[in-house]
C-alpha cells in the first residue's frame, strides 16, 4: 500500500505540474481526490489491512491526500500569476508605463532653498505681489523723487499701485505685525521692466530672507550667507562680499561666488573673472526700522535678496533664462 | 566711470601692482565691470552705485585710492593769466528759478583759436569712449571727466545781449539741441536761455545753434550746480541723457564748481591761445547745509560683530577727507565733506569704517542658534498637491500674468472687478494683469504646439489678481490651474486622483454650468465650499489661439481647497463583517445624469447602503430613443452582524422602486 501511495503521488505530481489550465487542474482534482478518485479508492482498501498496519497506513493516505490537495493549489496560483500566453519571455519590451509629470526647476530650486531654512528655523511667509507705494517704496526707505521709483524700473498700475519690484516689500508686512525676534524667508515673483534676452528678463523669482535680534551682526549676515551658498552648492564654494547700495539696507554688501563651473580659475560663464554674483544684502537701514516701529537702539537686523533663477540657470546649467517661462515642455521634462 | 591707470597716475600713485590695486577697489565698493589693456595702459569700468556720484570721476577715483593707500591726492594747479577786462562788463547771468538752478558760474575766454585738442588730451578721451571734436569741447568733456563737474561751452557771440537767463521753459518753446534734433519743451523744465530763446536744456544738453564751431573765437563757459530731481525729470521726458545729465541728477559737488571752471579756462588759455576775462559771474542761491554727524564707536561692534579700533575707524573717515571736529573716547564728531551727498547719519559713517576696513575682515566663523520651524498645513498641501499632479503625469509650468485684452486674457472664475492694467507694459499687448491661469496656459499650448509637442499636461500653483470693490489692493488668489489634452473625463480624473488623495474626494460635486470660458464645463464644491470650475475650453479661445484640438482645463481656489483637508486624519475602525455587492442595471432617460441616480439610490433610506459605485453606462442600439442604460454596483453590511443575501435583495427591491416613482426607470433585463 505504501508503494501503491508514493506512487500515485508521483504521478499526481507529475500531471499536475504539466497542467496548463484551471479547467485541466480542476480534472486532476476530481481525478485523485473527488467522490470517486484514486484517493478514495485506496481509502476503501484500508479496511482490509491488518489493525496494526492501518493508522499508519492512514495517516500516510491521508497525508498524499493533503499533498496533492496543495499541489493542486500551488499550481493553480502560479498559472494565475504567469499569462498563459507568453510562451517566450521577453523582458525587454516595453511596460505599460504610466504617465510621468516633472517640478519646474524654479520649484527644485525654491524647495533646496526651503529645506536649508527649514533647518536654520527660518519661517517661511510670502507676501502680495501687487504693492502700494508705502510697502514697495517709502517704508524702504526709498522716498518720492528716488531714481529707484522710476517706471523703467517699475511696472504702475496707478501711481500708488506697483508691481512689486523686489520682495523685500515682505520685510516691511512681517515687520509691522510681527514683533523681533523675527526670522523668515520670503521666497517670490518679482517684477522689473527690462528687454527680454538670453539673460535678462522682466519676470524673475527671489528669495529674501529677514532676520531681527539683539545682537545681530554683519558677522551674522556673512555666516547665514555662506551656509546658505555651501548648502545648495556645496561645502567648497567661496564667498566673497564687498560694498554695494541698497536703499534699505546700511552697510550693504554685493555677494559673489566662486565660480561653480570652474571653480575659480575662470570661464565663459564668470567672464574669466572666478566669480559669480548672487545677489545683495545688509544690515537693515534704521530708516527701515523707524518706518515700521522697531527701535534700531535695541535691535539689529540683516536681509539679503537673491535671485532664484539665477540659481537654478547655475545648478542646472541653463543658458538662456527665457526657458523658464517658455515652458517648452521638452524643456519641462528634463528636470 | 570708465578710467585708464595712467590717467589715474596723474592724482595719485598708489604704489601698488596693478591687480592689487583693482582688488581693493573692487573690494572698497568699487567693482571692475570691465577692463582692456592699452599697450602700456590698461583701461578700466568700475561699477559706480547710485549713492556714489563723487566716484564719477578720475578725481573721485583717486580720493578712493588715495584713502585706501594712505599716499597723498595730487589736484592739478590752476594757474592762468586774464586780462584787464572783467567778465561782469561782457556779460550777465539772471537766475529767474534759484530753486532749480542754485548756482550759476560763467567765465568768458576771449580770443580762442579752435581746432583739434593734442594728441594726448584726445588719446585719454578716446581711450575712455569719448569722440575727440575740437579742443574746446575736449576740455571741457577733459574736465567733466577729471572732476565730475558738467561744463558747458557757448560761443559767446551767438549769444543775443550777451545774456544767461537760467529760468524755466515756455509752453511750447522748442529746441534743436547739438544732436541735431529738436525737442519741445515744457514748462516744468529748466532751461539757459539769452535774451530771446533758450540756448540749452539746462544739465542736459546744449543747443546746436550757441554750439562752438571753426568759427568762434570767444566762449562763455558755465559752470553750475542744478537741482537733481529737475534734471532727471527732464531728461526722462525728453528720452535725452548725457554724461552731464547723468551727474547732475546724481548730485554735484557744490564746492567743485569753481574749481571746473577755472580748470577749464586755464587749458583753454594754454591750449586754444585764448585770454580769460578777469573775476567770474557767480550766482548763488541756498547753499546746500553743511553736514556734520558723529559716530560712537561702541555702535562698531554693535553692527559689525567685530572689533574696529577707534584709531583706525578716524583714520578711515580722515583719509576719505571727513574733518573731525572733535573726538573722545566714546565718539567722533566729523563734517562731511561737500561732495558726499551720501553721508548723515552715524550709520553711514560706519558703513564708511567697514568698506575701508574691508569686509574680507567679517570672515570670523560664528554659530548660528538654531530654532524649531513645522511647515504649515497649506505648505504641507502645497507640495503633496505638486506631488500628486506630477505623478498623474502633468508638468509643472511658471508663467507670466500679463496677459492680453481678449476673451481668454479677460477669463475670470472668481468674484472680482474688472482686471488692473498695467500702465508700462513691457509687451503693448499684454497689460492686464491675470484673474485666471487659463490665458497663460493657453500660450504655453500654442507655444508647444508650434513646437511640435501634440499633447501636453500642465499644472501650477500660482497667483491671480482679482481687484475687490473698495480694497486698495487686489485679492491674490493662489489657484492650481490645470491643462490638459483629452476628454472631460481624462482631466476630471485627475482632479478625482487629487480630491481622493487629500481624502476629500468622498465630499466632492460636479455641477455642470455654463460659461463663456467652457464649451462643457461644471462648478466643483465640497460641501458648501465651490473649489472651482473644470470643463473643455470653448470655441472662441480654441480659434484665437490657434489651437489644434481643444484642451480641457480646471481652476482650483487653493485656499478652499486645503479648508477642506482634515487637519488630523483619524483612523476608523476596520469592519468586522462582510459586505454584499449586489448589481443594477436600470433603462433611464437619457436626460437624467447619474449624480441624480446616486442620490436617489443614496436617498432611498438603506441603512446597510455603504457604497454606490458607477459600472456602466449604455446607449443606442436595443434601447427605446431617448433612454440609455446604467449599471451600478452597491456595497451593502451590517455593522453589528452578517448581512443575508435575503436582506441584500430586499434592499435592492426597495432601491428600485425607488427609482421607478422617481424617474420612471426600467430594470433591465
Ligand atoms: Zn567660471
Amino acid at each position: 500500500m505504501k508503494d501503491q501511495l508514493a506512487k500515485i503521488l508521483a504521478e499526481a505530481k507529475a500531471e499536475i505540474g504539466a497542467a496548463s489550465a484551471a479547467e485541466d487542474l480542476e480534472a486532476l482534482r476530481v481525478k485523485y481526490l473527488g467522490r470517486k478518485g484514486v484517493l478514495r479508492n485506496i481509502m476503501a482498501k484500508l479496511s482490509k489491512l491488518s489493525p496494526e498496519e492501518r493508522p499508519a497506513a492512514g495517516q500516510l493516505a491521508n497525508r498524499v491526500k493533503q499533498d496533492i490537495a496543495s499541489l493542486v493549489g500551488e499550481r493553480l496560483k502560479s498559472l494565475s500569476i504567469a499569462p498563459e500566453d507568453r510562451e517566450v519571455f521577453d523582458a525587454t519590451l516595453p511596460g505599460r508605463m504610466r504617465p510621468y509629470g516633472t517640478l519646474h526647476p524654479i520649484t527644485h530650486v525654491t524647495r533646496e532653498v526651503k529645506r536649508i531654512f527649514h533647518q536654520l528655523g527660518f519661517e517661511w511667509v510670502e507676501g502680495p505681489e501687487v504693492e502700494d507705494g508705502w510697502h514697495n517704496f517709502d517704508a524702504l526707505n526709498i522716498p518720492p523723487n528716488h531714481p529707484a521709483r522710476s517706471e523703467t524700473d517699475n511696472f504702475y498700475i496707478t501711481d500708488d499701485l506697483i508691481i512689486r519690484s523686489q520682495t523685500s516689500s515682505v520685510q516691511i508686512r512681517v515687520m509691522e505685525k510681527q514683533k523681533p525676534p523675527i526670522r523668515i524667508i520670503a521666497p517670490g515673483r518679482v517684477y522689473r521692466p527690462d528687454t527680454v534676452d538670453a539673460t535678462h528678463h522682466y519676470f524673475f523669482h527671489q528669495v529674501e530672507l529677514l532676520m531681527v535680534d539683539r545682537g545681530l551682526t554683519f558677522v551674522d549676515l556673512k555666516n547665514i550667507i555662506t551656509l546658505f551658498i555651501r548648502g545648495l552648492f556645496g561645502p567648497e564654494v567661496k564667498v566673497r562680499m564687498r560694498p554695494s547700495y541698497f536703499p534699505f539696507t546700511e552697510p550693504s554688501a554685493e555677494t559673489d561666488i566662486s565660480c561653480v563651473f570652474c571653480g575659480g580659475s575662470g570661464c565663459r560663464v564668470c567672464k574669466d573673472t572666478g566669480w559669480l554674483e548672487m545677489g545683495g544684502s545688509g544690515m537693515v537701514d534704521p530708516n527701515v526700522f523707524e518706518a515700521v516701529g522697531i527701535d534700531p537702539e535695541v535691535y539689529t537686523g540683516l536681509a539679503f535678496g537673491f535671485g532664484i533663477d539665477r540659481f537654478a540657470m547655475l545648478k542646472y546649467g541653463i543658458d538662456d533664462i527665457r526657458l523658464l517661462t517658455e515652458n517648452d515642455v521638452r524643456f519641462l521634462k528634463q528636470f | 566711470m570708465k578710467i585708464t591707470l595712467n590717467w589715474l597716475k596723474d592724482y595719485v600713485d598708489a604704489g601698488l601692482p596693478q591687480e592689487e590695486l583693482l582688488e581693493r577697489l573692487s573690494a572698497a565698493g568699487l567693482n571692475i565691470e570691465d577692463r582692456r589693456s592699452l599697450g602700456d595702459d590698461l583701461y578700466v569700468e568700475l561699477e559706480v552705485t547710485s549713492n556714489r556720484p563723487d566716484c564719477l570721476s578720475l578725481i573721485g577715483v583717486a580720493r578712493e585710492v588715495s584713502a585706501l593707500s594712505g599716499k597723498p591726492l595730487v589736484i592739478p594747479t590752476v594757474e592762468y593769466k586774464t586780462s584787464g577786462v572783467k567778465v561782469e562788463d561782457v556779460a550777465s547771468v539772471d537766475v529767474l528759478d534759484a530753486g532749480l538752478c542754485p548756482r550759476y558760474t560763467a567765465r568768458v575766454i576771449k580770443g580762442v583759436k579752435v581746432g583739434p585738442s593734442p594728441a594726448w588730451m584726445r588719446k585719454r578721451l578716446e581711450a575712455i569712449g569719448l569722440r575727440a571734436v575740437n579742443n574746446i569741447a575736449d576740455i571741457t568733456n577733459y574736465v567733466l571727466m577729471e572732476c565730475g563737474q558738467p561744463l558747458h561751452a557757448f560761443d559767446y557771440d551767438r549769444l543775443n545781449e550777451r545774456r544767461i537767463v537760467v529760468r524755466r521753459a515756455k509752453a511750447g518753446e522748442t529746441i534743436t539741441a547739438i544732436d541735431r534734433k529738436e525737442y519741445e519743451l515744457k514748462d516744468d523744465m529748466l532751461v539757459i536761455a539769452d535774451a530771446a530763446r533758450p540756448v540749452a536744456v539746462a544739465g542736459v544738453m546744449g543747443g546746436l545753434d550757441t554750439e562752438v564751431g571753426d568759427s568762434t573765437t570767444n566762449v562763455l563757459l558755465e559752470s553750475a550746480y542744478f537741482e537733481p530731481v529737475s534734471i532727471r525729470r527732464t531728461s526722462r521726458a525728453l528720452k535725452l541723457a548725457s554724461d552731464s545729465s547723468f551727474r547732475f541728477e546724481r548730485g554735484v559737488d557744490w564746492k567743485g564748481v569753481d574749481w571746473a571752471s577755472r580748470r577749464a579756462a586755464s587749458l583753454m588759455a594754454e591750449i586754444s591761445g585764448g585770454e580769460v576775462l578777469e573775476s567770474v559771474i557767480d550766482v548763488q542761491g541756498e547753499k546746500p547745509p553743511v553736514v556734520k554727524t558723529s559716530m560712537r564707536f561702541s555702535r562698531l561692534p554693535v553692527i559689525l560683530g567685530i572689533d574696529v579700533p577707534a584709531d583706525e575707524a578716524v583714520r578711515i573717515l580722515k583719509a576719505l577727507q571727513f574733518r573731525i571736529l572733535s573726538r573722545d573716547a566714546e565718539r567722533v564728531e566729523v563734517e562731511v565733506p561737500s561732495h558726499r551727498h551720501d553721508v548723515e547719519r552715524e550709520i553711514d559713517l560706519i558703513e564708511e569704517v567697514a568698506r575701508h576696513f574691508g569686509y574680507d575682515k567679517f570672515d570670523v566663523e560664528k554659530p548660528i542658534s538654531i530654532a524649531v520651524t513645522l511647515p504649515s498645513k497649506e505648505d504641507s498641501i502645497e507640495e503633496e498637491v505638486r506631488e500628486m499632479l506630477v505623478a498623474n503625469g502633468c508638468n509643472e509650468v511658471v508663467t507670466v500674468p500679463f496677459v492680453g485684452d481678449d476673451p481668454a486674457g479677460r477669463a475670470c472664475f472668481w468674484d472680482a472687478e474688472e482686471p488692473l492694467v498695467v500702465r508700462n507694459p513691457v509687451n503693448k499687448r499684454e497689460g492686464l494683469l491675470r484673474r485666471s491661469l487659463l490665458p497663460c496656459f493657453l500660450r504655453v499650448k500654442r507655444h508647444n504646439q508650434n513646437h511640435g509637442v501634440a499633447d501636453i499636461s500642465i499644472f501650477e500653483l500660482s497667483r491671480v489678481f482679482l481687484p475687490k470693490r473698495g480694497r486698495k489692493l487686489p485679492e491674490e488668489k493662489r489657484v492650481v490651474g490645470i491643462l490638459r489634452d483629452g476628454d472631460f473625463a481624462d482631466l476630471k480624473g485627475i482632479l478625482e486622483s487629487l480630491f481622493a488623495g487629500l481624502h476629500v474626494g468622498e465630499r466632492v460635486t460636479y455641477r455642470s454650468s455654463e460659461s463663456a470660458v467652457f464649451s462643457q464645463g461644471a462648478v466643483i464644491t465640497c460641501g458648501e465650499a465651490v473649489l472651482g470650475q473644470v470643463g473643455m475650453v470653448s470655441d472662441r479661445m480654441v480659434v484665437d489661439y490657434d489651437l489644434r484640438g481643444r484642451p480641457a482645463y480646471a481652476e482650483i481656489d487653493f485656499k478652499a481647497l486645503v479648508k477642506e483637508v482634515a487637519d488630523v486624519v483619524r483612523y476608523v475602525p476596520l469592519p468586522r463583517f462582510p459586505a454584499v455587492e449586489r448589481d443594477l442595471s436600470v433603462i433611464i432617460d437619457a436626460g437624467v445624469p447619474w449624480g441624480k441616480i446616486r442620490e436617489c439610490v443614496e436617498g432611498a433610506g438603506i441603512e446597510t447602503l455603504r457604497e454606490v459605485r458607477f459600472v456602466d453606462l449604455y446607449s443606442g442600439e436595443h434601447l427605446p430613443e431617448g433612454k440609455k442604460s446604467i449599471a451600478f454596483r452597491m456595497i451593502f453590511r451590517r455593522e453589528d452582524g452578517t448581512l443575508t443575501g435575503e436582506e441584500a435583495t430586499g434592499a435592492v427591491e426597495t432601491i428600485l422602486e425607488r427609482l421607478k416613482t422617481e424617474f420612471k426607470a426600467e430594470l433591465r433585463s
